[in-house]
């Protein structure tokens, strides 16, 4: 079989692979799958709930010196969009069409009947200072539920803004039916808010939410993954075509790198059904090494019994230490561990069979250690002795969630300015009620709003929002029905305490008769309001959902409580804490907690990586000092691709420990060809310019990276970037060129 | 099939009417234009309110000023206290509790803001939102104003009853949602004085509020 059918043979199974792997392909973008197992209820909470808190579906729209009528016009156009769930450019004023039939048929479970003359005559009083501004929808709604039991319910649960317009600018909050992480759809949906907004004759639109994020940062990624690739591809070519003058090689060092990731794409689908797109991502990056299996084989044509033996050494050394992300402990590192293990495996024995007729030697044979190299350890040592210790006095890790999201820290700013501008609720603080029973949940839940209640009129807080305003405990809603029973037994609104405030008022007989008709055939015929009875209409259910779930793995049901402004958390949380299966939680504290836990995962990953490259390193080599060497070289650039990246960028994100992995494979490719014994002198000066090209193809593609505006990318460019500079540089320092 | 020169006899008494119209409009709104509401200064009123779930009409008083050149502020002292402020866009209700017997500054500060946008679609809401726009008449601004009460109004000249009866000027909505929930409003005066605003919402529901002089 001729070296041309070869390539034509691994690129028709990279394309069979890919295809069966599209085929199966299942990605999701749920970034809690790569944060460790949550140890607290608050890092519980923080993971289950990720992204669904109230807000993370709106899209916040600021349309700067618009009109009323132009931003009504913007929100009638956007409501024929079936993108769209739900838009509001003005506090919504409800009348009877607009409750659930399930709220008005409930009306008396959802709100406490006054037990004597002066509590109705305050509430009739204040009906009657809302008749004297509304129109009769509302005031057939009052008949119908003096005590608006129904619109309460349903007003604290809306998610609305205090106002809608500040300072000449309007506002939209725009309800996207899709989930936020859906970059597709929450693109076209931004276009549309633009276009739409175009038409109204407002040119500037400013979009704030999750999901205008994932859209713009989809449309970064796919712009500088199109440029990138065109300059990397490009600029790859040409240094390729320099270095090996031939097209034909030049395609094939590109095919083992295809099947890899092919193959390792499968095998991922294959063992865990759902693959998490971040895996794939970052599986590509440390796959990143395999370009340089065939760059060396392709470097040594002429010497090629000296390269396989050493290119086993690091195809089995790198397998072996990316297999600890085996044991990372999230799904998420499990998938890039066997995605890497499996992609270096597999383009290794593709550049291996494509080469095959080209007197590659046997198996079994090793390297010729007889005639050791000459190494110089300083150059790794300086340099580990200059950036560890910096690393140690001076940890530059963060631990903020803030920094594994791709959202630029500006964006982010602007974000949180506008929803506390609009009065959103409060991201960082809620208090959670859990219990293995729903109804002691619910009732917790009443104790805590009761508090809550509390301190909003002592104006400690804005407001809450929780379930329990739609579904009362059980014991409550029996109570509400007792109370019921009995005032219809007194004569509902025709005589007893009802009709005497109602009389002095100056209300006529017949004002309240459809209360009186409901109240009648609530007593006739009682219902229990249940959870699902809620969940089945659209909007109610997304409402309890996110305030009510069960942790089934824990058994337990949880019921969050979400704040509003908050003027004093401590003297909350002091409040809060001794209710019985209540926690005042604090997100941030969580995702700090979760995320340091997730670095120091990482940094174990990371150290039994590296023990277990020195092991495998000195078992195939037998050679202490070359181990030694090679060991203390991989160390000393990885110390000072960390600095680095702390200094150019502030701090070292869990994102950049992962690149720093692929520091250590490439880094060790590097080492261990540098350290190989020269055959000949014109072997060494082919290994020599080998691992200059593949520091130099690696630096070309991972520089290009680091101009990324999507932080995370610009991350991990800066790092390998800075590693392959050190890897490369130590190497070649330490081993004389005389070798 | 009708004829060129019926078409061209239409349109021609068409444009008439609407020329006819605009004058009979343009004196009125001149007329309300001319309006000269005490600036910073709180004007008490009495107002007679009607709505069908009650026996009789109810009567509140209190006082009424226009602040900061647009915003209206309707504050009843009685029979409970509550106060209305009529903003660019929204409509904010400050109601202390009844029971409270803190005085009305003190219990005004102290209650809780209700806030819902103005929408000029609902009858109540539009009534409010006309009379801020006759109570803060203000020269060149005015020219603004109007043209918007012009958008969502037409307007004509009541007969006036006497020598001494002053002005009346009755207000139509256009938008015929509008118009199930506000039939009119009439607005009285004498000179630049304005004294009295009746608002008819339909059969059994009305508001007639008299400023003091």
């Amino acid at each position: 079989m001729t070296f041309r059918v070869r390539i034509a043979v691994l690129v028709a199974v990279a394309a069979c692979l890919a295809v069966v792997t599209a085929v199966r392909l299942d990605v999701s973008y749920d970034l809690a799958a790569f944060l460790p197992e949550a140890t607290t209820a608050e890092q519980r909470i923080l993971k289950e709930r990720f992204g669904q808190g109230p807000g993370a579906q709106v899209i916040y729209a600021v349309l700067p010196d618009a009109s009323a009528e132009a931003a009504a016009a913007v929100a009638a156009r956007l409501r024929d969009n079936p993108l769209v769930r739900r838009v509001l450019h003005e506090t919504p004023a409800l009348g009877l069409a607009d409750l659930p039939a399930v709220l008005t048929q409930s009306q008396f479970l959802l709100a406490d009947l006054p037990q004597d003359e002066a509590g109705w005559r305050d509430v009739l009083q204040a009906r009657l200072a809302d008749t004297m501004l509304a129109d009769d929808d509302v005031i057939a709604m009052i008949s119908a539920d003096p005590l608006l039991a129904a619109t309460n319910a349903l007003q604290g649960a809306a998610e609305t803004a205090p106002r809608f317009e500040l300072a000449g600018d309007r506002y939209l909050l725009i309800f996207g039916a899709a989930p936020a992480f859906d970059g597709g759809a929450q693109g076209r949906l931004v276009e549309a808010i633009r276009a739409d907004a175009a038409n109204a004759g407002i040119a500037v639109v400013a979009l704030y939410g999750p999901g205008v994020y994932t859209a713009d940062l989809q449309k970064a990624v796919r712009r500088e993954a199109t440029w990138f690739s065109l300059l990397a591809g490009c600029g790859l070519v040409g240094l390729l075509l320099w270095r090996f003058r031939s097209i034909a090689v030049v395609a094939a060092i590109s095919v083992p790198m295809l099947v890899g990731a092919a193959a390792g794409a499968l095998a991922v689908s294959l063992f865990f059904g759902q693959v998490h797109g971040i895996a794939i991502a970052f599986g590509f990056t440390l796959l990143g090494v395999a370009v340089d299996y065939p760059l060396h084989t392709f470097s040594h044509v002429a010497h090629p019994r000296g390269v396989w033996p050493t290119l086993r050494i690091g195809v089995a050394t790198t397998a072996i230490a990316y297999s600890v992300f085996l044991l990372g402990g999230s799904p998420g590192l499990a998938q890039l561990g066997l995605f890497a293990v499996v992609g270096v495996a597999s383009a290794a024995l593709a550049t291996a069979w494509m080469r095959t007729n080209q007197a590659a030697p046997p198996y079994g044979h090793a390297e010729d250690i007889s005639q050791a190299a000459r190494l110089r350890n300083w150059p790794w040592a300086v340099a580990a002795t200059l950036a560890v210790p910096l690393l140690v006095l001076r940890p530059p890790f963060t631990d903020d969630l803030g920094a594994l999201t791709p959202v630029p820290p500006d964006v982010l700013a602007a974000d949180a300015e506008i929803r506390e501008r609009l009065g959103a609720s409060d991201m960082r603080h809620l208090v959670a009620v859990q219990h293995a029973d729903l109804e002691v949940a619910l009732q917790s839940t009443e104790a805590v709003a009761r508090i809550l209640d509390d301190a909003q009129q002592a104006g400690a807080l804005r407001g809450h929002q929780h379930v329990a305003r739609l579904l009362p405990s059980l014991a409550t809603q029996q109570r509400r029905q007792d109370a019921l029973d009995r005032f219809v037994a007194a004569g509902a609104t025709s005589s007893g305490p009802f009709a005497d405030a109602a009389r002095g008022i100056g209300y006529t007989a017949e004002a309240f008769e459809p209360f009186d008709a409901r109240a009648a055939a609530a007593v006739a015929a009682p219902h229990t309001l249940t959870r699902d009875r809620l969940r089945a209409d659209a909007d109610l259910a997304s409402f309890v959902d996110t305030h009510l779930f069960e942790a089934e793995a824990e058994g337990t049901w949880k019921s969050l409580v979400f704040l509003r402004g908050i003027a004093d958390h401590g003297a909350l949380a002091r409040q809060l804490n001794g209710e019985a299966n209540v926690e005042v939680l604090d997100l941030k504290r969580a995702s700090t907690s979760l995320v340091g836990d997730f670095r120091a995962r990482l940094l174990t990953v990371l150290g039994f990586a590296l023990a277990a490259l020195a092991a495998l390193l000195w078992l195939l080599t037998r050679n202490a000092r070359r181990t030694v060497w090679i060991f203390g070289t991989v160390v000393a650039a990885i110390a000072l691709a960390a600095t680095a990246t702390a200094a150019l960028r502030g701090a070292v994100t869990p994102f950049d420990l992962m690149a720093l992995a692929l520091v250590a494979g490439l880094v060790l490719d590097y080492s261990l060809f540098s350290s190989k014994s020269a055959e000949s002198p014109e072997d060494g000066a082919d290994t020599r310019r080998a691992v200059a090209i593949c520091a130099a193809s690696s630096l070309l593609v991972f520089g290009l990276v680091s101009f990324s505006t999507v932080p995370v990318l610009g991350g991990i460019g800066t790092t390998v970037a800075v590693g392959v500079i050190a890897g490369y540089l130590l190497a070649r320092l330490g081993r004389p060129a005389a070798d | 099939m009708v004829s060129s020169a019926f078409r061209h006899r239409a349109a021609g008494i068409a444009f008439a009417l609407t020329i006819l119209h605009a004058h009979g409009d343009d004196d009125a709104f001149q007329r309300l234009a001319a309006v000269d509401f005490p600036r910073d200064q709180r004007v008490a009123f009495v107002e007679q309110q009607k709505v069908r779930l009650l026996r009789n009409p109810i009567e509140l008083r209190g006082e009424v000023w226009i602040e900061d050149g647009s915003a209206m502020v309707m504050r009843v002292l009685e029979p409970h206290v509550e106060e209305r402020r009529i903003e660019p866009g929204r409509l904010v209700v400050i109601r202390p509790p009844f029971w409270s017997t803190r005085s009305p500054d003190e219990a005004i500060a102290k209650a809780p803001r209700l806030s819902t946008a103005l929408n000029p679609s609902r009858g109540a809401h539009l009534a409010l939102w006309a009379a801020v726009q006759v109570l803060s008449s203000d020269g060149a601004a005015s020219q603004t104003r109007f043209a918007a009460l012009r958008e969502r109004f037409t307007a004509a000249a009541l007969e006036a009853g006497g020598p001494d009866a002053g002005w009346a000027v009755e207000l139509l909505p256009r938008d015929e949602a509008a118009q199930r929930q506000l039939r009119s409003i009439r607005l009285y005066g004498r000179a630049d004085r304005l004294e009295r605003i009746r608002v008819d919402h339909g059969p059994d529901r009305w508001r007639d509020m008299r400023l003091a002089p």
